[in-house]
């Protein structure tokens, strides 16, 4: 390697080596915080202390006992019921590697019977989620059950519904669509594969059947003539 | 002497192609009636599955909402009806789970004693019974940028 093609590969290495260490922030600020209220609520409630912690090409930090942005510090004090931590390790497919999304889960608890991912399953979430294209809902309501699997489990009492007066203008926005549709679509996307399958095959058939027809009116060729 | 070419190859088996692509078509139109006449609403699923306990009104809402029990605990039970019923989202908060369908929002949370306690809600009642978990997500919020208040002391109910 030349000195000059070796310069110029330290200099890249030094303009690009921040940018590709940059993590980006998984949850809104908002979200962040509402999610470490929903957790200090539900220790209060629990007696239990709960954190997230989410690391690789994405990163998100809160606890019940900190708030967004701090890790979790259970302490016999705050949690005497113990704690809870969801962590996750993030790394999205790189452009030149074979590899999909890789993302690992972990639950790390002292109370008895912790939450586990098959009980994330039950919820309809799975550790592929936190690289899906709705990553920070998949966080939030995964962290967000924690507190709801502990109270199944026994270890803590439930945390109350809150209820609070709904601000006139606020209302549901957004129709889904029909249920019936939604429920059925895979069997519909079968059912549409089969359909149009035939239509296309009748088609072919009929296209061909059109040709030879066409073909058999022709005047015989010379040849056909002679033989 | 042979036949001539044109003569060769006649059109046979295009009624046996058309049977067949005929039959593939009837296949799908039926697998897609039979999905659509076989599939239920969420209200009717679980009306059909678990125990009635009366109805109750949200405080605000226009109209009464239903209220089911389970003897399985919630997210078993969130799990069963979103099987049963696509939701077109979910949300999990430490009180339970919400489901939200086209026109009816299932909230099912923990009960006393174990098991679940279902509420099936119109819109409206759904949105103002899990408006501090759903305002926002599912709605508009106008309450939104607290600061983290913390939860005060564990206090381990």
């Amino acid at each position: 390697m030349s000195l000059r093609s070796l310069a110029a590969t330290v200099l890249a290495v030094a303009v690009l080596a921040p940018a590709a260490s940059a993590q980006t922030p998984l949850l809104a600020p908002e979200d962040a915080i509402d999610l470490a209220q929903e957790l200090a609520d539900a220790q209060a409630e629990q007696g239990v202390c709960y954190g997230w912690e989410v690391k690789g090409d994405v990163e998100s930090t809160g606890s019940s006992t900190g708030g967004p942005d701090v890790p979790l510090a259970a302490d016999a004090t705050s949690c005497p019921r113990g704690f809870v931590r969801f962590s996750a390790d993030v790394v999205y497919e790189c452009s030149s590697c074979d590899n999909g999304d890789q993302v690992y889960v972990d639950i790390d608890a002292s109370v008895p019977d912790p939450p586990t991912m098959d009980d994330m399953a039950e919820l309809g979430y799975g550790s592929g989620d936190l690289a899906g294209d709705e990553d920070d809902q998949a966080l939030i309501d995964m962290v967000g059950a924690l507190p709801l699997l502990v109270a199944e489990s026994g270890a803590a009492a439930p945390v109350p519904l809150e209820r609070t007066a709904v601000p006139g203008a606020d209302r549901p926005t957004r129709s889904p669509g029909s249920d019936v549709l939604r429920t059925v679509a895979p069997v519909a996307g079968v059912a549409a594969v089969v359909l149009l399958l035939g239509v296309g095959w009748l088609l072919y058939k009929v296209g061909e059947a059109r040709q030879a027809r066409k073909w058999r009116a022709r005047p015989p060729t010379r040849r056909e003539r002679t033989t | 002497m042979s036949r001539p070419m044109h003569d060769q190859d006649p059109p046979v088996g295009l009624r046996a192609h058309v049977l067949g692509a005929g039959a593939l078509i009837l296949l799908g139109v039926v697998l897609f009636v039979v999905a659509c006449s076989t599939a239920t609403g969420v209200r009717e699923h679980i009306a059909d599955r678990y125990a009635a306990a009366g109805t109750e009104r949200v405080e605000g809402a226009r109209t009464d909402s239903l209220v089911y029990t389970s003897s399985e605990r919630p997210s078993r039970t969130a799990g069963e009806i979103s099987g049963a019923v696509t939701p077109a989202d979910r949300r999990v908060a430490p009180a339970g789970v919400f489901l939200r369908y086209d026109e009816d929002f299932v909230t099912v949370v923990p009960r006393a004693g174990g098991g679940s306690t279902i509420y099936v809600d119109a819109e409206d009642a759904g949105y103002r019974r899990g408006f501090v978990y759903l305002g926002g997500w599912w709605g508009t919020y106008s309450g939104r940028g607290e600061s983290f208040r913390g939860g005060g002391p564990g206090g381990g109910k």
